[in-house]
């Protein structure tokens, strides 16, 4: 049987601060092992919450989240987490960071060697292995951060906003890449995002959520056949579920707005 | 033009300054037995370093300050780890060190000299005293204050405790724990000239003091410009050897601009 099914069943999480805000709401879904989800939603609606919840970084105020069965208690290398910003170590080198995850695995010394040049080239970066994080754009930086979790072999790839701070073009590009890994490596992707145009091209499955406290509003099958690239943008079934998206989104800000 | 002003303001101001000192000097508008000359000073130094004296001042200065600064480093990131990081140490230290924290550390000469005698250790003692604070309560804020991404990121390609520290929350933490040992080094040096006036047979402070019992203003002054050269070449080699030794210093402020 294929890895990578994920269960969630009934969180809600209530984050303890200055004041009390509950994140998210009544959260069921479920994602069949090798299949490409993404939340929707306005900002602040608790949609990291619930990468957190998977990633195990928090832990659920009530309901539970398994993976393959297995309850989900705290972080761990089958599941690895790409984030917007903060993503690399900024003091270590590319190969140092991509390196990261195999040398806490305590590999032995080729195989590190073999497998991190191995995602290096395969996000593109072998030119900039000697390079520290600081001086790569933005776009570079995502491709690191993405080999990084790539190498432990994960079965859930877990993306919060991955491409939200780059430009359009690099951001397309990008979107291409994961494409094409998606393809390739067939990684369950639990992907968060507010970018509608990225949710279609990229999933299989979306869910919009409600402004907070995060509740599914609704779950719509994107039908578009695989493998896809940027053509999908001008079909007229990727404008018909935009639409759809873009209608439940907008109540959901006039909601948050009023 | 405006850049040629600034440079030759920058040069030609202590040079100008010690003409003019000495011009004073020569014409008798300053009192040359208290404030001798430039030209004075300079033979003294000479002096100094060619009859072995000052060597043997630095070297003893240099090895008391070296001494004390390592174990003030050594233990004050330490503790600013475990304060920093766990709270439990937080809770027992903390109101501990405070209280001390503020009383300068030359009060504690002559009870340094009461414990360890008029010996190098009790030098030591007293550098690594006043340098630990700085160290450790800049290491304490800067790994208290680790972003949380670091750590999420660090436990889920699946870091043990120990390597998060060695390899996470140190270095995240190096931009203050820098600023701290730079701080370290120049209390240091307050401590060590105020260490050695008292009780000592060599070393730069002793030189000051024991030139001015017999009052040799021109030796006073000499070791006062030594532990100025000395006070800032240090601080300057700490600066190069650690941005040589961690460079990402230099970019890793254009990380955190990107966000």
């Amino acid at each position: 049987m294929k890895q990578g099914s994920i269960e969630v069943t009934d969180v809600s999480v209530t984050i303890t601060g200055a004041r009390q805000v509950q994140a998210v709401k009544d959260i069921t879904f479920s994602v069949e092992a090798a299949k490409f989800v993404s939340f929707l939603g306005t900002s602040g609606c608790g949609k990291s919450t619930i990468l957190n919840v998977l990633a195990g970084f928090i832990q659920p105020t009530r309901g539970s989240a398994t993976l393959d069965g297995n309850l989900i208690v705290g972080p761990g290398r089958d599941r690895g987490i790409v984030f917007q910003h903060h993503a690399l170590f900024p003091w270590m080198t590319v190969w140092d960071n991509v390196a990261y995850g195999l040398r806490c695995n305590s590999l032995p010394n080729a195989d590190v060697i073999e497998r991190t040049r191995k995602f290096i080239e395969l996000v593109g970066l072998q030119r900039f292995a000697n390079a520290y994080p600081g001086e790569l754009s933005g776009g570079m930086q995502q491709r690191v951060g993405i080999a990084r979790v790539m190498v432990n072999n994960p079965t859930v790839l877990l993306m919060d906003e991955p491409f939200g701070a780059l430009d359009a073009q690099t951001r397309l590009i990008m979107q291409e890449l994961l494409l094409q890994i998606f393809r390739d490596e067939s990684k369950t992707v639990v992907f968060v995002t507010h970018d509608i145009d990225e949710g279609i091209l990229l999933s299989d499955t979306l869910y919009v959520l409600t402004a907070l406290p995060g509740q599914i509003k609704a779950c719509i099958d994107v039908d578009i056949p695989r493998p896809r690239d940027r053509r999908v943008f001008e079909l007229p079934r990727f404008i018909q579920i935009k639409k759809q998206v873009m209608e439940l989104i907008r109540e959901e800000t006039m909601k948050s707005l009023l | 033009m405006k850049r040629q002003l600034i440079h030759l303001l920058r040069y030609a101001t202590l040079p100008t300054l010690l003409i003019l000192w000495e011009f004073l000097c020569v014409e008798g508008a300053i009192n040359s037995k208290l404030i001798p000359p430039p030209s004075s000073i300079l033979i003294s130094g000479i002096e100094m370093f060619q009859s072995g004296e000052m060597v043997s001042d630095l070297l003893a200065s240099g090895g008391r300050w070296s001494m004390g600064f390592i174990v003030a480093t050594l233990l004050g990131i330490f503790c600013g780890l475990l304060t920093g990081r766990l709270e439990l140490f937080r809770a027992t230290l903390q109101q501990v060190i405070q209280v001390f924290r503020p009383v300068p550390a030359i009060s504690f000469v002559p009870l340094a000299i009461v414990w360890f005698g008029i010996g190098e250790s009790a030098k030591y003692f007293l550098v690594a005293w006043g340098a630990f604070f700085p160290i450790w309560l800049n290491t304490h804020i800067g790994v208290s204050g680790v972003d949380r991404y670091y750590l999420w990121a660090a436990q889920s390609l699946g870091a043990s405790r120990i390597r998060t520290v060695m390899t996470v929350i140190l270095p995240a933490a190096l931009p203050f724990i820098y600023s701290g040992l730079r701080t370290g080094i120049a209390v240091g040096f307050v401590c060590l000239v105020a260490a050695e006036m008292v009780g000592a047979y060599e070393g730069i402070g002793f030189r000051i003091i024991a030139s001015h019992l017999v009052f040799r203003v021109d030796k006073m002054f000499v070791a006062i410009c030594m532990l100025g050269i000395l006070g800032a070449a240090t601080d300057r080699i700490f600066s190069i050897v650690f941005l040589r030794v961690f460079p990402w210093m230099k970019t890793a402020n254009s990380t955190v601009e990107s966000k």
